[in-house]
């Protein structure tokens, strides 16, 4: 976190992270170099160099795309993310030498302008031989470019996180098109399986890790689901007490939600029974649930878990009204904030508090619980939700209040609302 | 797992989370050697070619224009080199230019490159002169009766005849496409490269049937496998096809 803008805000772990990525470039680069000019004295110098530099930004940007998942499949990676843009930044120097190298060696020197060579000296058919594959290299270069100009956090800041987040996305258009850029190019010329192998390995390593991360992602989101054909749960603030004859109703369609929650539409259309609107007994795995004011205005809150659930200074994330909310329980106390981090929307609710503040477990990013606010000087706020507590359950709010808007945090111990009594408790 | 929690911008990792870092950064380390050791085993195409790029020499011999610019050189003992001659960077010897050394004594300043038993050298442009009066002797007779001349249908590939003799090593197929059409677009006479079983390899300059450079009639032909039909000579040192741009058929590469 940063008040003020600079360059590289530099720590002990910064430090360690960019001596380990410049040492392992340099391992790379030096081996190849060394090793091709011992069995190849004749080979063409800037050859060999550009071949060097660019296959260790292809291997790099593997690496890199790698991290992602594997730390959403084990946190345990996340020391390797907490400083991924310099890896980032490192591959797109990378490929700007090679580019460099490839464009004087290959295009410059002759009767046209190099750049215009690139993309008009190969003809443009379908045979593996003849697709513009620097042209491919080209484009995705320009992409690394983007993103790497646009790494520093004072362009996520006014970009906004979506939009930044969303423009390093493309590194995936990215990665794609260099690999159409091996497969056209190098694997054309060097005809040795052990090429294609390679990069065929790198390719479903990614594609792999990012199905296993995406299957993990959804799996969690099915659990915040009803299992077991039983009804969310909507929590109006008066209610009357559950009939338990009427818990298990089977559960409706799942809506258009992407977490695979009910929209607050399809909330409105559910039939209550007294004892699902007090809810506050049943399913202790239900933690995903519509959400939404009734026709009368009246504000409903949905039942998000149980106080048990949630280990101490930690959080447990649930989905109301299509929205990921991170519940927190600490000193006593719940209070729910979003789970995006304004930083690079990182999932707050695997964060911890830490010093008092909520804390996000990709770049360190903090917040007070009670309001969502950084701590000053610090200037970061995400949007905040009303919270009780009634019966050793959680009580959410799913309409999400403005950033930076404090909140009481509901007591554990708690057993009466504050302003609305709810009539949920037996 | 236990409750530690990693905070980038605190000292220390915490244990669980730095063991574990740590072997990543073996493996990344490993990645980086064993990947790199094994590409850089596994190039193939690097071949037996030289550019004495920082070594500029003097030549002197018999200049001929046709079927491309090259000097032919003689040694003490008798025997005769051809020496294919281009410019600098990507491009040929201005043929107008030097059509009126033709058959002449000449000297000049250059490069050698070189593959082999096949020569040429980067023609410092301003050093071209002649030193003696027009021979008059003819030009070697191209011949059609030596071994293998005649009618004949080649399968190979169109690299550009400096890339490929030793300026770029490896100088040929896709990855080196966009230089090789640079260097012919330039005027950089064209080969067709013949490989046979065995990595034994024949050059076939490559003019049109009236002797015509081809250059930038063939730029989409060029670094793909291809079969050229055409009458195949020899002159001195240098094996020429003669051919028209509707005589060569793209074929797919067999791997």
């Amino acid at each position: 976190m940063s008040v003020d803008y600079v360059a590289v805000q530099w720590n002990r772990q910064k430090r360690w992270y960019d001596a380990v990525l410049a040492g392992a470039v340099l391992v790379f680069l030096a081996l190849f170099i060394g090793v091709s000019k011992a069995l190849f004295p004749l080979v063409t110098d800037e050859i060999l160099l550009l071949r060097a530099f660019g296959a260790a930004a292809f291997l790099l940007l593997h690496v890199i795309l790698c991290i992602g998942p594997l730390c959403r499949l084990d946190r345990r990676f996340l020391p390797l993310l907490y400083n991924r843009r310099h890896a980032g930044v490192a591959c797109f120097l990378l490929g700007l030498v090679h580019a460099v190298l490839v464009i004087v060696t290959y295009h410059a020197g002759g009767d046209i302008n190099p750049f215009v060579s690139i993309f008009t000296s190969t003809p443009l058919r379908t045979s593996p031989d003849s697709l513009p594959f620097q042209a491919f290299g080209f484009v995705a270069l320009f992409i690394l470019f983007l993103m790497a100009a646009t790494s520093h956090d004072f362009w996520l800041a006014n970009l906004t996180a979506p939009v930044w987040k969303a423009l390093h996305m493309s590194v995936y258009a990215a990665y794609g098109l260099l690999v159409l850029h091996v497969t056209f190019g190098v694997l054309q010329a060097e005809t040795n399986s052990v090429f294609a192998a390679a990069t065929a390995i790198g390719f479903f390593v990614v594609i792999g890790l990012h199905l296993m991360a995406g299957s993990r992602e959804r799996a969690f989101d099915a659990s915040m689901t009803t299992p077991g054909g039983t009804a969310p749960r909507v929590i109006p603030s008066h209610s009357p007490r559950p009939s338990p004859s009427e818990r298990g109703r089977p559960a409706p369609p799942m809506s258009d939600c992407p977490n695979g929650c009910l929209s607050r539409e399809a909330a409105e259309q559910i039939p209550l029974s007294p004892g699902e609107k007090a809810g506050v007994r049943g399913n202790e795995a239900s933690d995903c649930h519509m959400s939404g004011a009734s026709s009368t205005g009246s504000k409903r809150f949905v039942d998000a878990c149980a106080v048990a659930d949630i280990p101490e200074n930690r959080a447990r994330i649930v989905c109301v009204a299509g929205e990921r909310v991170a519940v927190f329980r600490y000193d006593g106390k719940v209070s729910a904030v979003s789970n995006v981090c304004q930083h690079q929307n990182g999932p707050l609710g695997e964060g911890k508090i830490v010093y008092g503040c909520i804390t996000c477990p990709w770049h360190g990013y903090q917040y007070k619980p009670e309001d969502g606010a950084s701590p000053a000087p610090f200037t970061e706020k995400v949007p905040t939700f009303r919270v009780r507590v009634r019966n050793g359950r959680v009580l959410v709010d799913p309409r999400p209040l403005p950033a930076g808007t404090h909140v009481e945090p509901a007591l554990i111990n708690d057993t009466a609302f504050i302003d609305e009594p709810l009539a949920v408790h037996e | 797992m236990n409750d530690e929690f990693y905070i980038g911008w605190e000292k220390q990792a915490p244990p669980t989370f730095s063991r574990r870092t740590k072997a990543a950064v073996a493996l990344i380390v490993l990645l980086a050697s064993g990947g790199s050791l094994l590409l850089a085993f596994n190039q193939r195409l690097i071949g037996d070619a030289v550019f004495e790029w920082n070594r500029e020499r003097e030549f002197a011999g018999v200049f001929r224009a046709k079927p491309a610019p090259h000097l032919v050189t003689e040694a003490d003992d008798g025997s005769t080199t051809t020496h294919l001659l281009v410019a600098p960077w990507k491009f040929g010897l201005d043929r107008d230019a030097a059509r009126e050394f033709d058959g002449r004594q000449v000297s000049l300043a250059g490069r050698v490159i070189r593959r082999r038993d096949q020569s040429m050298i980067e023609v410092q442009p301003q050093s071209l002169s002649a030193i003696g009066p027009n021979t008059g002797a003819p030009a070697t007779a191209a011949s059609a009766t030596s071994a293998g001349a005649g009618r004949r249908t080649l399968r190979g590939e169109i690299v550009d005849s400096k890339c490929w003799l030793g300026v770029m090593n490896p100088g040929r197929l896709a990855t080196h496409r966009g230089c090789a059409v640079r260097c012919l677009s330039g005027g950089v006479p064209p080969i067709l490269l013949v490989q046979y079983e065995g990595g034994r390899t024949e050059h076939y300059l490559l003019v049109g049937s009236d002797g015509r450079a081809l250059n930038r009639e063939i730029l989409d032909f060029v670094a793909e496998p291809v079969t050229i039909t055409g009458e195949v000579a020899r002159q001195g040192d240098l094996l020429v096809l003669r051919a028209e741009p509707g005589d060569i058929a793209r074929l797919e590469r067999k791997h």
